[in-house]
């Protein structure tokens, strides 16, 4: 018995490493579905991708918390009245507390089996795709996210020529305002990046290997490596059916809890973020940091355990600036330019809502973006406490 | 405590900044973060930590 956590990256080892911090005496089983030992992956697409970093040197376990590593194993469903998780190899594992710590998988494009076309999602397709980029001239990204943006990123410092093909009119869409996207989007253009907005997709084509990349509009962009980066979906699938709430997540309470028994951190998790006033989801390394560790406070501490109320945080690392980003900037919000410097490459905005600071955006302002996600810690903590 | 920052690492993301404020600061002449002060007085044990592990490049370490 002991606690059972199914998920082996970062939040899965954040949680274990806590549970014994905090006092945790029982036993531990840690699951990973990958036969490699748990890595952290934001080096996959920059450092890894310009062979700066070897994957060695991005081992996450250091084997400081006593746990049972199991790798290679897949959980396959979840008996909760019974508290036993199934596994793929038909065995099942009884737990006392168990954390889904599953994570996210990457979005394909339907029927694109093409060699050289690949996701960026595990080491494996990091290596894969660094391999494949030593012999290619001309890179298709399909999706201006963060991982599409840095891989573009990384094959322009290759020398590779890069167009990236997104559908919505600006990069970054999904996670930002318009006018900050088209910012991000003119530091690709600078680094050379043929950017093309506004277009789908319309067919991947090759024979064995791709070759060419044809959009809705008609055009066709000759490929020897596509790489497709639009977006990642929880892994839930092992859940279903299982009685726990699944709502593009595992829902969770301000406590990260699931059920009774039952906690969740990371990508797979949506939570009641209680200063934000609605529930989120974050697919950001920051958060399974602390939701890793936020979730193992709640299986040591139950009730006694504070509300998990992160001010959200993720940076990216591309074209030689560093964008950062605190607090969470509704479209409602009103944005405002507090400071820019064209020649320095500097920029910062703040979101407020009713006065109040709710997000926070810098290019290359390390130190001011810092300053303004500190304050948001203390004025977002200030209600909550109250 | 003395806690070490790797400056050949560190990238200014300034995450230790939210964990630990009084022990690491990031001022706008520098682009890689510095201790405030040499010695850490131990009560910042707990937040240190904090820092070390919310750090992406791993350029703090805890020495004692």
């Amino acid at each position: 018995m002991g606690v059972v956590v199914v998920g082996a990256s970062l939040a899965g080892v954040r949680c274990v490493e806590t549970l014994r911090r905090e006092g945790f005496a029982g036993s531990i089983t840690l699951l990973g579905e990958e036969k490699r030992a748990p890595y952290d992956r934001p080096p996959l697409s920059k450092d890894l991708l310009l062979g700066r970093v070897e994957p060695g040197a991005l081992q996450l376990w250091d084997g400081s918390a006593e746990a049972e590593l199991r790798l290679g194993v897949r959980a396959v469903g979840l008996d909760l009245d019974g508290q036993r998780v199934r596994l793929d190899d038909g065995s099942e594992l009884p737990f006392d507390d168990l954390v889904v710590a599953t994570g996210s998988a990457a979005r394909t494009l339907p029927g694109t089996s093409l060699g050289n076309v690949f996701v960026l999602r595990t080491l494996d397709d990091a290596v894969a795709l660094r391999a494949a980029l030593a012999g290619a001239r001309r890179v298709v990204v399909v999706g201006a996210g963060f991982v599409g943006l840095e891989v573009a990123s990384s094959c322009r410092a290759r020398g590779l020529a890069v167009t990236v093909v997104e559908a919505s009119s600006e990069p970054l869409a999904r996670v930002l305002p318009e006018s900050l996207g088209r910012r991000i989007g003119a530091l690709a253009v600078a680094a050379g990046v043929e950017l093309a907005c506004g277009v789908g997709v319309s067919a991947v084509e090759g024979g064995t290997t791709v070759e060419r990349v044809v959009l809705d509009d008609g055009r066709v962009l000759p490929a020897d490596v596509v790489v497709v980066a639009i977006g990642a979906t929880p892994s839930v699938e092992w859940l279903e059916g299982s009685g726990l709430t699944l709502d593009d997540g595992v829902v969770c309470d301000a406590r990260c809890v699931a059920a009774e028994h039952v906690v969740a951190a990371g990508d797979v998790a949506r939570w009641w973020h209680a200063a934000l006033g609605r529930s989120i989801r974050i697919e950001h390394w920051t958060n399974a940091v602390e939701q890793g560790r936020a979730a193992a406070r709640a299986v040591v501490h139950r009730g006694a355990a504070s509300p998990y109320l992160p001010v959200p945080y993720f940076w990216s690392d591309q074209f030689g600036s560093k964008i950062q980003q605190s607090g969470s900037i509704a479209s409602a919000d009103v944005l405002t330019v507090v400071e820019e410097d064209a020649e320095m490459g500097r920029f910062v905005a703040v979101s407020e809502r009713d006065g109040v600071l709710t997000g926070a955006f810098a290019i290359n302002r390390p130190a001011h973006a810092m300053r303004l996600m500190r304050q948001m810690k203390d004025e977002w903590a200030a209600p909550a406490a109250a | 405590m003395r806690v070490h920052v790797d400056t050949e690492l560190c990238q200014a993301n300034g995450l230790c900044i939210q964990a630990a404020p009084s022990v690491f600061f990031l001022d706008d002449d520098h682009e890689v973060v510095h201790l405030v002060s040499e010695e850490v007085e131990e009560h910042e044990r707990e937040r240190v930590q904090e820092a070390v592990s919310l750090c992406p490049v791993r350029a703090l370490s805890v020495e004692a």
